[in-house]
């Protein structure tokens, strides 16, 4: 049984510039305690996407499809319906910033306000609670009467994980955790995401561009592109053999997963403002046929879990080198 | 933190020094001579003999550097002067008008911030609506029209028209309403603008996203979470406006013959009571640095950033 389902969510932006189409018919589910990884370049609509989830997108966005939780339609609720759901059941690990904590108010005091809103506690109750949630993420609970600007980038990361977890969601959304953090950090963060998800078995969904981070944490992968996702399938055999161009590309240019980056990687440029038509990868594309430019492919599913969107079927292979071995023998007085 | 007070204390003195010299110059440019007008109080036109004998007791037809000199010397010594009008000690005079000073200036401050606050949140929370447009025209009209003007019509509509308030004089509220109305007007409608800028910049913040994510009421939202920090520029400029308000009463009080040291200060200009004058500059210097320097104290106290620095 799946704990949310979104449906053909489409988040459009009004804007001076025009209408920003920033996710386009997105479908996905999210099982109890499954891990799932959402990963694109930066503006292809991974933060837009969360946001929607929780509800938290402008006035300026037009937001249409569906989210069910707990067979309610997220999306239809009125504000004080979904101030009920948000951080009680789907919370969410905001991109780690200088400004996501707010600068008046000591950390703690900010763990304690969902505490004491949803569970009810009191304020010396909350407050030893916070400690505690503060000591779990491995940041020790003196931290909890410090300020935001007291913090490094890591313990920042940390605290945001405690904030998120103080009321024990069924669902967390986790945007790029591993964004601007240093080498040492990222392996503690993300070590600490596993043990978390271990402990509390909250499904998990992994928003980042950072394709070894979610490969590490992640059983299920979801490849998004200029608002739309293109490919999704178990991540080891996503990463293993991709089938977009798209993720094949992606994967390329991840150094941890594919140390040549620079022979490969995606030519061309992410898509301004205005979206390609048809399929939007179809400029950077080296396999592109004219359909491609008039009809934009839906994700079709293939054998094994997997789909794909791509009119081709996914990569075209033209020579199959697998499993072929050829031997050169040298023999004495003979020429290669 | 205590050296840093000192040092604001310290810095006290080349103020005093310097608003002291500058009046004292004014003063002496200016034309009028108080030894003719103080005999002419008597309804009776003074002899050139009886001028010239008074302005000698007084000191006044001794070199600049030296009644300058002297003055300070006494004051360095605790000694103010006496008013030529009065006779009394000036510091006696300051002091008992003072109270009632104090009292327009906080119920000023007061109906200021009554006026301020809610404005400039709801023009925020309510960006161009009628109340915003309502209140950037408040603003206008607060930073360009003359106060003494606001006051007169003020007195035209409630005292002379509707006579629901009095006229002048101190007494009961009704009394402090409309100078307090007339000193706070002005402030109120700009700092409403600034806490608007405040609230607008605090609530584009991603801390504003996590405290609604956090599923918190929209009350807390706003009250705790946009209006602490929006609240921060204004206290700021709080130190700032103080000066403007100073001077604000001098105008006010005049008005509405408010019997504070503003009034007193401008009877005493136009008596050319010297030491009065002075002694009025003196003590109004002393008061702004320390109401600046209780502002930037609270500023401290109310900022983390600054109160605690970085790391430790
Ligand atoms: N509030 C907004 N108003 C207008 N455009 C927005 C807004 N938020 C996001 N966008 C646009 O939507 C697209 C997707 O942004 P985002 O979801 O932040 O991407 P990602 O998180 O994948 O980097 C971008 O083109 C961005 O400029
Ligand atoms: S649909 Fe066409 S342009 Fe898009 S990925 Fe497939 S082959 Fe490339
Ligand atoms: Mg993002």
């Amino acid at each position: 049984m799946s704990r949310l389902e979104v449906k053909k969510l489409c988040c459009h932006f009004a804007t001076e510039g025009g209408r920003i189409e920033a996710v386009n018919g997105v479908s996905f589910s999210l099982a109890a305690g499954e891990a799932v990884g959402l990963v694109g370049e930066s503006g292809c609509g991974k933060t837009t996407l969360a946001l929607a989830v929780m509800g938290l997108l402008p006035p300026t966005a037009r937001v249409s499809g569906s989210v069910s939780f707990r067979g309610k339609n997220l999306l239809e609720l009125s504000e004080a319906e979904k101030d009920l759901f948000r951080w009680r059941h789907i919370a969410m690990v905001f991109q780690n910033s200088a400004e996501v904590l707010n600068p008046m108010l000591s950390v703690g005091e900010q763990i304690a306000e969902p505490l004491r809103r949803h569970l009810g506690l009191g304020r010396r109750e909350a407050e030893k609670r916070s400690q505690e949630l503060l000591e779990m993420v491995g940041l020790g609970g003196e931290w909890a009467c410090r300020y935001p600007h007291q913090l490094s980038g890591g313990m920042r990361q940390r605290a945001l994980l405690a904030l998120a977890l103080a009321c024990e969601p069924e669902i967390l959304l986790v945007d790029e955790p591993t964004s601007s953090l240093d080498p040492d950090s990222r392996e503690e963060i993300l070590r600490l995401l596993a043990e978390l998800q271990n402990r509390y078995g909250f499904s998990l969904l992994l928003i980042s561009h950072d394709l070894s981070a979610v490969a590490r944490l992640t059983s299920r992968l979801l490849v998004m592109y200029a608002g739309r996702v293109v490919e999704e399938g178990p991540t080891e055999e996503v990463i293993a053999r991709p089938m977009h161009p798209y993720t094949r590309g992606l994967i390329s240019s991840t150094p941890h997963l594919f140390p040549y980056r620079d022979l490969w990687g995606i030519p061309g440029e992410t898509p301004g403002l205005k979206l390609p038509s048809g399929c939007a990868f179809h400029p950077r594309c080296t396999q592109a046929v004219e359909k491609c430019r008039q009809e934009a492919p839906g994700l079709a599913p293939l054998p094994g879990g997997r789909r794909v969107a791509c009119h081709r079927g996914g990569i075209v292979t033209l020579l199959e080198a697998k499993g072929i071995r050829h031997e050169y023998q040298l023999a004495r007085g003979r020429r290669l | 933190m205590l050296g840093y007070l000192l040092k604001r204390l310290l810095y006290l003195v080349p103020v005093m020094l310097g608003v002291s010299l500058i009046t004292f110059l004014l003063i002496n440019l200016a034309p009028g001579d108080p030894a003719g007008l103080i005999l002419r109080s008597g309804g009776v036109e003074p002899t050139r003999e009886a001028v010239e004998a008074l302005r000698e007791e007084l000191g006044l037809n001794d070199p600049l550097y030296l009644q300058y000199g002297r003055w300070l010397w006494r004051v360095l010594h605790g000694d103010w002067g006496r008013s030529f009008r009065t006779g009394r000690p000036v510091v006696e005079e300051l002091l008992s008008r003072f109270p009632a000073t104090l009292e327009l200036a906080l119920a000023a401050t007061l109906f200021m911030l009554c006026l301020a606050l809610p404005l400039g949140i709801l023009s925020a929370l309510y960006r161009h609506a009628w109340l915003d447009h309502l209140s950037r025209l408040g603003a206008l009209l607060g930073a360009s029209l003359p106060g003494f003007w606001l006051g007169l019509v003020l007195i035209y509509l409630f005292a002379v028209k509707l006579r629901v308030l009095p006229v002048m004089g101190r007494g009961g509220l009704e009394h402090l309403v409309l100078p307090a109305v007339t000193l706070g007007f002005g402030l109120a409608a700009v700092y409403a603008r600034i806490l608007r800028a405040g609230m607008l910049d605090a609530l584009g913040q991603d801390y504003i996203k996590v405290a609604r994510a956090k599923g918190l009421p929209e009350k807390w939202v706003i009250g705790r979470h946009a209006l602490k920090n929006a609240l921060l520029p204004v206290v700021t400029l709080l130190g700032l406006s103080f000066g403007h308000l100073l001077g604000g009463v001098v105008i006010v009080e005049t008005i509405f013959a408010w019997p504070g040291v503003g009034k007193f200060a401008v009877d005493s200009i136009f008596n050319r009571d010297y030491p009065v004058i002075q002694g009025y500059a003196l003590f109004m210097s002393v008061v702004f640095v320390l109401v600046n320097l209780v502002v930037d104290l609270s500023y401290v106290l109310l900022d983390p950033r600054i109160r605690l620095g970085k790391g430790s």
